[in-house]
């Protein structure tokens, strides 16, 4: 049994050191292969998330048999890494733009659909971190979908679920979501 | 007692809005609080892009960022904001300069000026701002006009509309 392979078996077993383990690892491995691939890059190619987390598993994992609850650890994994590399990013971002002294809009409640990139991943992360207390499965469909780039079907399979079932928690997580974000706005804008 | 998702995703499925508000009723009855919850999810629940996207636009920018100098040009097929690069035109003293689709508010083909901001920070901005400003209050049927300014992680972006007859002379460096 390979060592990321013990490593999830026991993460099935409740263990959270396991657990940031994993995340580490994971995150690590990601950032090799995004830097591999940019370095070799045809022009114009994008780099896409569901790749690279493919990639990850692959090389992490391989091809022996895993169980659907391992997999659904390491891909939870690969989003919530994938996660903190955004999330630092747009904070990076945020910063500049705010130290720059340019003219910076905040986030209005009704431009949430076409909120700049770093600005959304922001608004979604910190009302993620919420809606993880309250609805932990709800929460790792978004971080699959948002985060690694999942499609609907492929969430659902890796969580183990029915399509319909992924549906309705999207659609659920999606107002949840877009609710929490609006009560952060108004936190904000009260004087 | 059921909460405010099963709630909300069968109010969702019901016929009407009538049958809606009377099926929220009654499943909310005695609870104003859960009755606001409900009616603040479903006033949430609209069918725009939100989160359908993904982040996936970021990741190119983020972990590319470690160490990555010549790979941070643009390359043709790049989105960079609006704008989706189709060929190279010309090459300026301190940018490149591309043909690009500009995607919204209307579709159309525009000049885009990249400039490397890794080459010389700020007196190449301060420049560029100079030169926006400049075009702004030109007012001439061959000058393009710039309409918006903005800045990538790369480099800053002037957009111009594309002249079909010729690059503009002041393009020409």
């Amino acid at each position: 049994m390979s060592e990321i392979t013990q490593l999830l078996s026991e993460i099935r077993g409740g263990n959270q050191q396991r657990a940031e383990q994993l995340l580490a690892l994971v995150y690590t491995e990601l950032k090799r292969i995004a830097a591999q691939k940019m370095a070799g890059e045809a022009p114009g190619n994008t780099l896409q998330p569901t790749a690279l987390v493919h990639e990850a598993w692959m090389r992490m994992v391989g091809d022996g048999e895993v169980q659907f609850e391992n997999r659904a650890h390491f891909f939870s994994a690969a989003a919530e890494a994938m996660r903190r590399i955004l999330v630092d990013s747009a904070r990076r971002k945020h910063a500049i733009k705010r130290g720059s002294g340019a003219a910076h809009e905040e986030l209005q409640e009704d431009r949430l659909a076409q909120a700049l990139p770093d600005e959304e991943v922001l608004a979604v992360d910190e009302a993620l971190e919420l809606l993880a207390k309250e609805d932990p499965t709800a929460a790792n469909l978004v971080m699959l979908r948002y985060f690694v780039g999942m499609t609907m079907d492929e969430a659902a399979t890796t969580m183990s679920v029915p399509l319909r079932t992924a549906e309705r928690t999207w659609t659920y997580a999606r107002a949840w979501l877009r609710r929490q974000i609006g009560r952060q706005l108004s936190t904000l804008e009260r004087p | 007692m059921t909460g405010e998702r099963e709630i909300f995703l069968e109010a969702l499925e019901q016929p009407s809005a009538e049958a809606r508000a009377i099926f929220i009723e009654r499943a909310t009855a005695g609870d104003p609080r859960l009755r606001e919850a409900v009616e603040a999810l479903l006033a949430n629940h609209q069918p725009d892009r939100f989160l359908e996207e993904g982040a996936a636009g970021l990741l190119r920018e983020s972990l590319g960022a470690a160490g990555r100098l010549t790979s941070q040009e643009e390359q043709i097929g790049d989105s960079v904001g609006r704008y989706k690069l189709l060929e190279k035109i010309g090459e300026g003293g301190f940018g490149v300069v591309y043909r690009a689709e500009q995607q919204e508010p209307v579709r159309r083909q525009v000049a885009v000026k990249v400039i490397k901001l890794g080459m010389d920070t700020k007196s190449i901005v301060a420049r560029f701002e100079a030169e926006r400003q400049a075009l702004a209050l030109m007012d001439h049927p061959s000058i393009a006009r710039v309409f918006d300014g903005g800045a990538t992680a790369a480099g800053a972006i002037a957009r111009r509309r594309h002249s079909r007859s010729r690059i503009q002379p002041h393009l020409r460096d």
